[in-house]
């Protein structure tokens, strides 16, 4: 098996033995970051769709996530290799809406970007509709992601929207949705910039639409 | 009119109690548990329930928008009635509005006898989760997982006997952390979707061969 299978199969079978060993060859042979990333998001991804087939609990996607953070904070840490300064690519706001609490999914999101090289300012979970503005006020993001997996969450996101689209400084945030509750369809009816299904592809979307990819 | 029902077997108990009161015979077509997690495996397996209640002309459906895994859903030959609701849960407390109610600063983890004994219930998790990982980390995950809940909700909804449950929840209560507390079902939501008549505030009605829009479920009951 080479590295990049080793990689994705330790993050995919959620083998931290298997993993760890991995990473202390990849810092010995200075391997590319980014090849490390990819094959660390293909793990995670492949974690994604076992837990849709009901073949893992959300307890391991979690589990599956900090194994993912650990390992590229070994990988950033590591002296010889290059990392970005913290925020560096920009700043997201992220929040998932009002009555919804479920948070796997955004902290997951939240933990990729950070390791991306993005400020995140987290705003929880439950997040009364009109503190989404007075929080981009506040922080003048380049990027608001809003979050959600209850049904009525896709509605709540079409009024965050509605009133963010109000503030004199538009042009200069992105919005973009994810989460169970809503497709890319209506997440386009509602004026999202940006739409992501799977979290996994969230900072390559957020990239993109700063103009870096 | 020729009338059938699909419903989700995690309310398995609910539907045949309502189905035994109101002494209904239409066949019912049962929808797997624990679909929920993948709105898109849910709507799949929803599409194809729907094949197979080709011919009927009312398709009652016994479950919830569920995180919008109806949003794309194509009828048959017959109209589909779906109450307005979010979930299943919202349907056994009787409305959206009284389960808003209930949840408001109180993060509520709800369980009936069929989550309980239901495929991936958090009683199995949380037993998986240990095991795998080891008790001190396993609760450590727990905690994270339910870190928003503080209490567990036991929906006494009549269709089972409480009581044989009521050892076990309280088990899952303590070791998950959370405040015990049986809630009072209400059984006057499915068994309006059962019986009808089919009024449109608390119920969405899909023409026969139409698509389910995102605009159609907007509205809440």
């Amino acid at each position: 098996m080479d590295m990049h299978a080793q990689l994705v199969h330790a993050v995919t079978e959620l083998d931290e033995e298997l993993l760890w060993s991995a990473i202390s060859v990849c810092l010995q042979e200075r391997t590319d970051i980014h090849k490390v990333e990819n094959a660390l998001q293909e793990g995670l991804r492949n974690v994604g769709q076992r837990f849709a087939k009901g073949e893992y609990y959300l307890a391991d996607m979690i589990v599956g996530g900090d194994l993912y953070q650990e390992a590229m904070r070994m990988v950033l840490n590591h002296q010889n290799m290059e990392c970005l300064p913290a925020g560096a690519r920009g700043r997201v706001l992220i929040g998932v809406m009002e009555n919804d609490i479920h948070d796997i999914g955004k902290d997951i999101v939240k933990m990729l970007l950070l390791v991306d090289g993005f400020e995140v300012v987290d705003l929880g979970v439950d997040v009364a509709t009109p503190d989404f503005t007075k929080a981009v006020e506040e922080h003048r993001p380049d990027i608001v992601a809003l979050c959600g997996v209850m049904t009525f969450s896709s509605e709540r996101m079409a009024d965050v929207i509605r009133n963010l689209n109000q503030l004199p400084f538009r042009d200069s945030f992105k919005i973009i949705v994810g989460g169970s509750c809503i497709g890319r369809k209506e997440a386009m009816a509602i004026g999202a910039d940006g739409y992501t299904r799977d979290a996994y592809d969230v900072t390559r979307l957020c990239k993109s639409l700063l103009g870096e990819e | 009119m020729d009338t059938c029902v699909i419903s989700c077997g995690t309310i398995r108990n609910e539907v045949e109690k309502a189905y035994k009161d109101l002494k209904l015979d239409y066949p019912i077509f049962w929808l797997q548990s624990g679909l929920h997690n993948c709105p898109e495996q849910l709507r799949d397996a929803l599409q194809e329930k729907l094949r197979e209640a080709k011919g009927f002309s009312r398709v009652l459906l016994a479950m919830g928008f569920c995180g919008n895994a109806i949003r794309g859903l194509h009828t048959e030959d017959g109209e589909l009635v779906i109450p307005r609701v979010d979930d299943c849960i919202s349907l056994l407390l009787g409305s959206v509005s009284h389960r808003m109610e209930l949840v408001e600063g109180c993060g509520t983890y709800f369980l009936t006898e069929g989550w309980l004994h239901g495929e991936q219930s958090i009683w199995s998790e949380y037993q998986h989760t240990l095991k795998r990982y080891g008790e001190r980390r396993g609760k450590s995950v727990m905690h994270r997982m339910l870190q928003h809940y503080q209490r567990l909700g036991v929906i006494d909804s009549g269709a089972y006997p409480l009581k044989d449950i009521l050892d076990e929840t309280h088990t899952v209560a303590d070791a998950l952390g959370l405040r015990h507390e049986v809630l009072q079902g209400d059984d006057s939501f499915i068994k309006a979707l059962l019986s009808g008549p089919w009024e449109g505030e608390r119920f969405l009605i899909a023409p026969p061969h139409s698509e389910i829009l995102p605009e159609q479920l907007s509205k809440l009951y």
